[in-house]
């Protein structure tokens, strides 16, 4: 009971530490914990500062927007921006990203199973990997449409790649000792795929899906911003045809939302299904 | 690795990596590799006609015949979309690392950049993008400035990440020693946080391929993206194709050689 609660303890500082100023906190220790923070949400208000005053009157409102017009955009289009165009780009990556990786991790633990079927896929995956996915999208636009569909495969795609790979690095990175072991105890393929090889490789896994969030939502954007009727891509495409760079902003400010939350959620729940490895 | 442990699929290093430390006899693995390849040409130059719409993946001979006739144009844009991505990763990995080592050094400085780094870190680069156009136009510098920031953030926070990585103890040990701060730096800091720093440099390395693609798609008049963004107005899937294996190919070899460099800068690493 005590080192679970300790296990979470820690996990929720590991999640804390993705913002740094939390981090830099826990660098500097609790004495100047104060100062240092105080020092950031100065800089932070500074920023604003400038922004709204100084920005204002030096740059045009056509290639910063002002503060206050901002706001006024965000609270009168905030509600659309978010059921609309969030909703539909978050759909598509997050479809996108459970097919790829779902389909990833399959064939990477084929792979791993069968040296002849790895040896007859190889090449493929050796000659896809260093293509930016991103590159295909005109072809997933040729064969699929601006839909859904073609975004799905494509960040799919990505991730598939991704995940064949870690799968098979996470594997080969699990002790052979405790394959043995499993072995000379009886196991038989089954059970020592299930209950020693795939939590083996559990952590190096979860790796991969938060790189993979990563990709998605940054795939989805650029696929939307080449052809899309919703979506914040599409959104922000829109707005920079019209100049209307308050659309812009609060179009990139969503997107970061959007990611920021997608990855808090995978590595909490990379944190949830490996917290019985020592840290 | 012993002889009986082959790197399936022979030449193509990625794969190699791959499946390093799988027992495979050589001749084996390399023949199912190398009929696996020849089923897929073949596959394309016999089946794929009668199956396939020349207007959603071109035959081979097409390309073949593309490939000889486009070769000046497209050697000449994969020399631009080098040249900005290399230009982008160089400006913006040498400044983030000193970006990052100052926020190390100092933490009143760390603490005035940190929210704005917190804030920038989440957001994809390339959705930045459209701002970066307007700002900078269609030409050279908007896309050097954008790939510059994406590895920028990366590597800011690899620095710090791997400065933090290094063990106290070592730290220490150099300033009981009567290190001064700055030979505390040269001498251990720096060259302890190097693999990290390194897996930080092949981030940005594929990173910035990426990014110069989708800045060349979205508004360019040179480079193997725009190459891509033209042909599919036309439908010319082949120099689409064409495209992609010249991008994979430079993509490949700059992660090499960046690999490469890093294996050499660590070679006091115990492997």
């Amino acid at each position: 009971m005590h080192t679970d609660r300790a296990v979470q303890r820690t996990a929720e500082e590991t999640v804390e530490q993705a913002d740094g100023g939390a981090r830099l906190r826990r660098q500097q220790g609790m004495l100047s914990l104060n100062a240092t923070a105080w020092v950031a949400l100065a800089s932070a208000l500074f920023g604003l500062a400038v922004w709204h005053f100084v920005f204002s009157v030096l740059v045009q409102p056509l290639l910063w927007p002002p503060l206050t017009q901002t706001v006024t955009t965000a609270i009168a289009n905030g509600p659309q921006l978010i059921t609309v165009h969030a909703l539909a780009s978050a759909y598509r990556a997050v479809a996108g990203f459970a097919l790829g990786c779902f389909l990833g991790v399959v064939v990477g633990l084929i792979m791993v199973w069968n040296r002849w079927i790895a040896a007859f896929i190889t090449p493929y995956i050796a000659m896809l990997r260093p293509i930016p996915a991103i590159a295909l999208i005109p072809f997933f636009i040729i064969w699929f449409g601006v839909g859904d569909l073609g975004k799905i495969y494509m960040i799919a795609f990505g991730c598939f790649i991704v995940m064949v790979v870690t799968t098979i690095e996470g594997v080969k990175s699990v002790s052979p000792i405790y394959r043995m072991a499993a072995r000379v105890l009886g196991a038989d393929e089954l059970a020592l795929y299930r209950t020693v090889i795939l939590p083996g490789a559990l952590p190096a896994l979860m790796g991969g899906l938060r790189v993979c969030a990563t990709l998605s939502f940054g795939m989805v954007f650029v696929a939307e911003f080449m052809g899309a009727s919703t979506g914040v891509g599409y959104l922000i495409i829109w707005a920079r045809q019209t100049l209307n760079t308050d659309q812009m902003l609060l179009g990139v400010i969503l997107i970061g939302l959007l990611a920021f939350l997608f990855d808090q959620i995978i590595a909490r729940i990379g944190h949830r299904v490996t917290n019985w490895m020592p840290r | 690795m012993r002889s009986d442990e082959a790197e399936i699929g022979g030449t193509l290093a990625t794969g190699g990596a791959l499946l390093a430390g799988q027992r495979v006899p050589v001749g084996a693995a390399t023949a199912v590799s190398g009929g696996s390849i020849l089923l897929a040409l073949l596959f394309w130059q016999f089946a794929a006609p009668l199956l396939i719409d020349p207007l959603a993946w071109p035959r081979l001979p097409d390309v073949i015949v593309t490939a000889g006739k486009a070769s000046g144009t497209l050697l000449e844009d994969a020399w631009v979309s080098t040249y900005r991505a290399l230009a982008g990763f160089a400006l913006g990995c040498s400044l983030g690392v000193l970006t990052g080592l100052a926020m190390v050094i100092n933490r009143w400085f760390a603490a005035v950049l940190t929210p704005y780094l917190a804030v920038l870190r989440p957001i994809p680069a390339i959705v930045l993008i459209p701002f970066f156009i307007v700002w900078f136009g269609a030409g050279d510098a908007g896309k050097i400035y954008m790939i510059a920031l994406a590895c920028f953030v990366v590597m800011v926070v690899t620095t710090i990440e791997g400065v933090r990585g290094v063990p106290p103890i070592y730290r220490m040990a150099a300033t009981v020693l009567g290190a001064s701060q700055s030979a505390l730096y040269r001498t251990v800091i720096l060259p302890a946080a190097l693999p990290a720093l390194m897996g930080g440099l092949r981030v940005c390395a594929a990173f910035s391929f990426g990014v110069v693609i989708a800045a060349e798609f979205m508004g360019a008049q040179s480079g193997l993206g725009f190459e891509i963004i033209k042909a599919r107005r036309t439908l010319n899937t082949e120099m689409i194709v064409l495209s992609l294996v010249l991008i994979g190919a430079l993509a490949f070899a700059f992660d090499r050689l960046v690999a490469w460099a890093g294996q050499r800068a660590t070679q006091w690493m115990p492997r």
